[in-house]
């Protein structure tokens, strides 16, 4: 079985300044994508060159095996959730959603069976006849969804679709979006800057950074092998040190506190990582882990866990405690961080 | 009368006062004097005059309809003037010299455009020479004292009002719903007439109302094209007024011609009303 949706090489620029550079990417039917990375990292500029509205410089874009990259989006078949909604202001929410339908030529009795099967299906049933003015940012949402599904695309486009909405409702409207998705069985390619969002949600994260993707994977893989200083960075929360590499072959990391063989370590300008959580703050050292000396400078409490900052040999690292651990824990207090060399990874990039 | 309310007061009475002394009080006194005799006896006796003549049927006739095709032509040329200026013209210098040029016209004198269009259509005019140079005619093609010629007039001076009007409701148009509907498997053409023409409806609606009570209501244009062969109701009123000086009868003429335009407006708005208010 082939991929919906495969990506060959795609690169686009805008006046000289690359967007996106050498994108490859498959996506498999029923997958839930989200595409991961800060504001201009060209994550949007990609969703648009897969709806058509951009066209790319160099590569393919296969949709369900057939080439797409020089087709208008009307000929597309995939369908867009668009940041804003962008819903007909002078369409009732049921003409909104059957226009696709009336686009593509379906009868008018069957499109507006489909458009209530649509509502239904984001629970919005009964809401056909107001204008999209008069309903809520959430309820804006699903009519956006719905008029985007209504056509049973492959591929759903979803260009940032909550970032609109409050914390609050953003959260129940990602189970929610999860539950729709997993009951059409249609691949899902999300947008969004944020990472807890990407996490919670996607079977995969493609992350990006500058035009480039940076890792494929799912969230807690890139969590736990990033494969670059940016991951790990972009990923949760991490501990960057410097690597100075020695004539040995080794390296060595806070001043020489660490040193490493790194025969099998990547070439060019190296990083160290190491998650907050995999640091054990203890008063004496601990048995069979790396201990180093370290000075508690400051402890803060996050409600489920603190976040206490350690100098290390002239480094601050994070770590991070379970409240219970902190009983006996002041600023000031000459402690020892326990690591695991096994927790330290070496990934490409300058820190 | 709360402490709060009048500073309101206060601000609101001076536009108040301005819309009463200059568009109120003007009114009214045409209004009363078209309903009374010279010596100030209540009478319906000119409008019965008025409606009862057939001479003053021709002339509305005329005037509505040039006022009509003005407006039709204006719309026809407007529309996609400023569908270029918004949407095809990307250099901006270049759209604000289009626009300059469209609004410059408006801060000269109406009388000197409409001679200036005197000499372009006459005889040997300008107009007359190049189509005869391009052999599309064989003799000079009147056009003073035509309903082409004062058409031409009118349409001149009242295209910007389309163009400005039509150019700001499709600058108005969120591209992102043009995305969303070709996203749809909307065509081009599709998507101009389910999203944008209806989206730019009331711009379009404001414009053509503009020009066409300004197109009937004209006087200059129609009175200096139209060589004295053609009669629009502009210029009876205007000879009531001038030469007459029977301001009840004018009066009676200036209401007839202001009840009549205004129905006509607000049929046009109820026929282009969108289903839901």
């Amino acid at each position: 079985m082939s991929s919906i949706l495969a990506i060959d090489g795609l690169s686009k620029h805008f006046g000289g300044q690359p967007a996106l550079t050498a994108i490859e990417l498959a996506v498999e039917q029923g997958e839930f994508i989200a595409l991961l990375g800060p504001s201009g990292c060209g994550k949007t500029t990609l969703l648009r060159c897969i709806a058509g509205f951009l066209t790319p410089e160099a590569g393919t874009i296969r949709l369900a095996g057939e080439d797409v990259t020089r087709l208008p989006p009307y000929r597309r078949p995939l369908n867009t959730v668009f940041q804003n909604y962008a819903l007909f202001p002078h369409m009732s929410v049921a003409e909104n959603v059957a226009y696709g339908p009336r686009r593509q030529g379906v009868a008018k009795d069957e499109a507006g069976k489909r458009t209530v099967e649509a509502l239904e299906l984001v629970g919005l049933a009964g809401f056909g006849e107001r204008l999209p003015a008069q309903l809520s940012g959430g309820q804006q949402q699903r009519v956006a969804l719905a008029r985007a599904i209504v056509n049973r695309p492959q591929l759903l486009l979803l260009d940032e679709p909550l970032s609109a909405l409050d914390l609050k409702l953003r959260k129940k409207v990602q189970g929610e979006l999860k539950q729709i998705q997993h009951r059409l069985g249609i691949a899902f390619l999300f947008v969004t800057h944020d990472q807890e969002e990407a996490l919670t949600m996607a079977d995969r994260i493609v992350l990006m950074n500058r035009g480039r993707i940076e890792q494929i994977g799912r969230g807690q893989d890139i969590y736990a092998q990033p494969a670059t200083r940016f991951a790990a960075d972009f990923i949760g929360d991490a501990n960057l040190l410097v690597v100075e590499r020695r004539g040995d072959g080794s390296v060595s990391l806070l001043d020489g506190a660490i040193t490493l063989p790194a025969a099998d370590a990547p070439q060019g300008e190296l990083t160290g990582v190491l998650r907050p959580e995999d640091i054990l703050v203890t008063a004496g050292p601990v048995a069979g882990r790396l201990a180093l000396p370290a000075v508690v400078s400051e402890i803060v409490h996050v409600g489920s866990h603190a976040s206490v900052a350690l100098a290390v040999s002239g480094t601050m690292l994070a770590a991070r405690l379970a409240p219970s651990a902190l009983a006996d824990l002041s600023v000031g207090q000459p402690v020892f961080a326990n690591i695991r060399l096994a927790d330290l990874r070496l990934v490409p990039g300058d820190a | 009368m709360s402490r709060a309310l009048r500073p309101v007061l206060l601000l609101c009475a001076l536009p108040g006062a301005f819309f009463v002394a200059f568009f109120l009080a003007p009114m009214v006194v045409v209004l009363i004097a078209s309903m009374t005799t010279p010596a100030g006896q209540p009478t319906f006796a000119h409008y019965v005059r008025i409606l009862a003549d057939a001479y003053h049927w021709d002339v509305l006739w005329v005037t509505f309809r040039i006022g009509a095709l003005t407006t039709l032509v204006c719309i026809l040329i407007g529309y996609p003037l400023a569908w270029y200026l918004v949407r095809i013209v990307q250099w901006r210098p270049w759209r604000r010299f289009c626009v300059i040029l469209l609004v410059v016209p408006l801060f000269t004198s109406n009388i000197v455009r409409s001679f200036g269009w005197m000499v372009l259509l006459g005889r040997n005019g300008l107009v007359n020479d190049g189509l005869i140079g391009l052999g599309l005619i064989e003799r000079p093609m009147r056009f003073l004292g035509t309903e082409l010629g004062i058409l031409i007039g009118l349409v001149y001076i009242l295209l910007p009002f389309i163009v400005l009007a039509v150019g700001n409701a499709l600058a108005k148009v969120d591209p992102a719903l043009e995305h969303a509907s070709a996203d749809l498997g909307a065509t081009p053409a599709a998507t101009f007439r389910t999203i944008i023409f209806p989206l730019s409806l009331p711009g379009l609606m404001s414009g053509a109302v503009m020009v066409f009570m300004l197109a009937v209501s004209a006087y200059v244009t129609p009175a200096l094209l139209s060589g004295g062969r053609i009669t629009v109701f502009s210029m009876l009123i205007f000879q009531q007024y001038s030469s007459v000086f029977d301001f009840n009868y004018g009066g009676a003429l200036s209401i007839t011609m202001l009840v009549l335009t205004l129905a006509l407006v607000a049929i046009a708005g109820r026929l282009s009303e969108p289903r839901r208010a």
